[in-house]
């Protein structure tokens, strides 16, 4: 159950006190042009659905020997059509060179947004794809066991055989049949083990 | 033994019936680096400092370092097959390792596993590795004698049950030497001896161990290996754990001595620990907190008080010094932590003098109350007197003409140092001790030649046991009597005396 998907990138040390930064100071610009959750859900569409499928774009804003009048102009035509706050902040952005920590400034400022807005990021792993009405029954029942609205994020992995993993935060709930086979087989293995320890005799095979 | 296969299968299918499935909730967090015996973790919000994390594979972790983003972790084991992005899960408990009579006479690693391949350690027990150190109203002063079986040692700087009594030097002077005397002379006192071997070569701890066993020396002791190819975490907290094994027994009422060989690795194993987790270096590149790391170490050997039961760890540190530089970093904290120190010097060894003690800077500062008062009144100014003779020789060295007065103390003081001469793994009882001293400073080997004192010693204390047992006897009746061996008209004095002088009578050096 190792951490996958393109969500789910390691933890960038380095990038985070920068993306801490320019969230905040996107989080604050948005609210004054009060389109909060639409600048930011922008901002995570073009991070998760437009830089991959290009890299060269991602490639030609993130170099410094691009100059600073032409990523401008490649910025105006490609995202005029959001809000004019992303469109300012991307270039803020470029203009200090920082456009490589655009990953991590659109994850931490849907962090920020979630925490003030008392949403939590549930993720749920289960062994097979779950129909979307049950997505719904999921949402409302964690929601009511957490007391805060909750956004459901949901993967598959076939090795956890079946059952649910539920990770709220850094706390994982684990009812997965994987992890209570291997916790039986613990249990059992060391009943036994302290059995045999105790009482020698009850399992020795008789010599005659 | 053969095992019945069926009996365990009923235990198992017991268990699987009796098995109520509970949902598994775990902090976790993942692995973003990982090398040299540490790892580095994001998540794990809730992780306390000291806290045990586990990695994929039952590998254990503590938490040693929380940061704002991450928390630096301390790899207990096998780090090579940890990888960037695994799981790691807090368990919510501190590192303890098991504890009680089975560890006695095993060789284990510092978080309590096997060495020996004498199976598992049979017992429920397990004590925090850290645990805080008895308060001021816990305890009561060190009065009991831990006897080394040296001579030198007992007379000259005793050390007594709780204290805590550094053997420094350079490397090959009988550091260790002097900790494995103390340790084979506990036999058939009930004394549990813990001998930590931390960053040592693991032939030299295979040849300690091969020693204690010929001694008979297993049956009390417990050996904690971490070598030194272990890994710079199991270094750093097996004196912890040693000290937590030794702890179950003392609060019990028991006593127990614990050997640290050696300080000063561990302390480089927390160096490198330290730079590794980038905490700022100090002196030495140390960091910051070394001292604590030995102060509350140390601060956990204690003789309890009455109301506790009474029992006591007392600990033999050993610190090894470059070129006889005792003002480093580490010998000088230990030394201020410490309640005493036995300093061997490397030119003493070479001259044959071993125990190579310097007796001038040697010091026990609570072990003179704990001492046997018959020891206490022959070897009372022999420290001193040593000392004096110490100049006294490098005086006479200039060839000048010397009175008879002083020529006399030069030799009384030439046989005192033959005296205290000892073979190695020979310890000797406090009474044997207490007779050949005396025999010494009151000036009965005055005739002997310098280069006949051994033999006059062997064969003395073999005349004593063969034909002056009573003798013997009464003197250990009257050990801790304070005018034994002090005033002339007391029975053990004269007693003592006379046999001497019967021995003198009969042997002719």
């Amino acid at each position: 159950m190792s951490a996958s998907g393109s969500g789910n990138l390691a933890y960038d040390t380095e990038r985070q006190y920068i993306g801490t930064v320019y969230a905040k100071g996107l989080l604050g610009a948005a609210e004054k042009a009060n389109q909060v959750t639409q600048v930011v859900d922008e901002l995570e569409s073009i991070v998760v659905d437009v830089l991959p499928q290009l890299p060269k774009l991602k490639l030609l804003l993130e170099s410094p020997r691009v100059p600073m009048e032409v990523k401008e102009k490649v910025l105006n035509q490609s995202f005029s059509a959001g809000s004019s706050v992303l469109l300012t902040f991307l270039k803020v952005v470029c203009r200090h060179g920082r456009f490589d920590c655009l990953r991590v400034i659109s994850r931490t400022a849907t962090a920020l947004l979630q925490e003030q807005t008392g949403v939590v990021e549930v993720r749920v792993t289960t062994a097979e794809l779950v129909p979307e009405s049950m997505h719904e029954e999921l949402k409302t029942k964690l929601g009511q066991i957490l007391e805060k609205q909750v956004v459901i994020r949901t993967e598959t992995d076939a090795d956890i055989l079946g059952g649910l993993v539920v990770r709220v935060g850094d706390t994982v709930f684990d009812g997965s049949v994987a992890n209570q086979l291997s916790q039986i087989r613990r249990t059992a293995v060391d009943q036994a083990m302290q059995q045999i320890r105790q009482s020698l005799d009850r399992f020795a095979v008789d010599a005659s | 033994m053969k095992f019945n296969a069926d009996e365990i299968a009923s235990v198992i299918q017991q268990e699987i019936e009796q098995y109520d499935s509970q949902i598994d909730v775990r902090e976790v967090g993942t692995v973003l680096e990982v090398g040299d015996g540490i790892a580095r973790v994001h998540g794990l919000t809730g992780v306390a400092a000291g806290e045990m994390v586990e990695f994929p594979g039952g590998i254990t972790g503590l938490a040693f370092n929380l940061e704002e983003n991450s928390v630096g972790v301390i790899i207990l084991g096998d780090y090579l097959t940890i990888n960037e992005g695994d799981e790691v899960k807090a368990m919510g408990q501190l590192l303890s390792v098991p504890v009680g009579e089975a560890v006695l006479g095993r060789i284990i690693d510092p978080l309590g596993n096997p060495l020996d391949g004498k199976g598992p350690i049979n017992t429920t027990e397990r004590r925090n590795v850290e645990t805080i150190a008895p308060g001021v109203a816990e305890r009561q002063p060190v009065h009991e004698p831990m006897q080394t079986g040296l001579k030198a040692i007992d007379a000259m700087t005793p050390v007594g049950r709780g204290q805590r009594e550094l053997i420094i030097g350079d490397r090959k002077t009988g550091k260790t030497a002097i900790a494995i005397d103390a340790i084979i002379n506990q036999k058939n006192t009930g004394v549990k001896c813990f001998y930590v071997a931390v960053g040592q070569k693991d032939s030299s701890v295979a040849a300690v161990v091969d020693q204690l066993e010929e001694a008979g020396a297993m049956d009390y002791t417990t050996v904690i290996i971490s070598g030194a190819s272990s890994p710079a975490p199991l270094q750093y907290i097996a004196p912890y754990s040693g000290t937590s094994m030794a702890e179950y027994f003392m609060y019990n009422g028991e006593h127990c001595l614990v050997v640290y060989d050696d300080l000063s690795k561990q302390a480089a194993a927390y160096r490198e620990l330290s730079l590794l987790m980038r905490r700022p270096p100090g002196r030495e590149a140390f960091p910051g907190d070394v001292f604590y790391c030995h102060s509350r170490l140390l601060e956990r050997s204690v003789k309890l008080s009455a109301e506790l039961g009474g029992g006591s760890i007392t600990s033999l540190p050993v610190i090894e010094t470059l070129e006889g530089e005792v003002s480093a970093y580490i010998p000088t904290n230990v030394i201020s932590i410490t309640d005493g120190q036995i300093y061997l010097q490397p030119d003493l060894f070479f001259a044959g003098i071993r125990p190579a003690m310097n007796a001038g800077i040697s010091v026990s500062r609570v072990g003179g109350a704990a001492q046997v008062k018959a020891m206490r009144n022959v070897s009372g100014s022999l420290r001193l007197d040593l000392a004096a003779f110490r100049e006294l020789e490098a005086f006479a060295q200039l060839g000048t003409d010397l009175d008879a007065a002083t020529q006399s103390r030069l030799d009384r003081g030439y046989r005192m140092v033959e005296l205290l001469k000892q073979q190695q793994y020979s310890p000797m009882n406090v009474v044997d001790q207490i007779m050949v001293i005396f025999a010494g400073t009151k000036g009965y080997l005055d005739k002997v030649p310098t280069n006949k004192v051994g033999e006059w010693e062997s064969l003395f204390l073999e005349f004593i046991h063969d034909k002056k047992q009573d003798v013997w006897d009464l003197l250990d009746q009257n050990k801790d009597n304070k005018d034994a061996m002090k005033k002339a008209d007391h029975p053990a004095t004269q007693a003592v005396v006379a046999a001497i002088e019967e021995f003198a009578a009969n042997h002719k050096f």
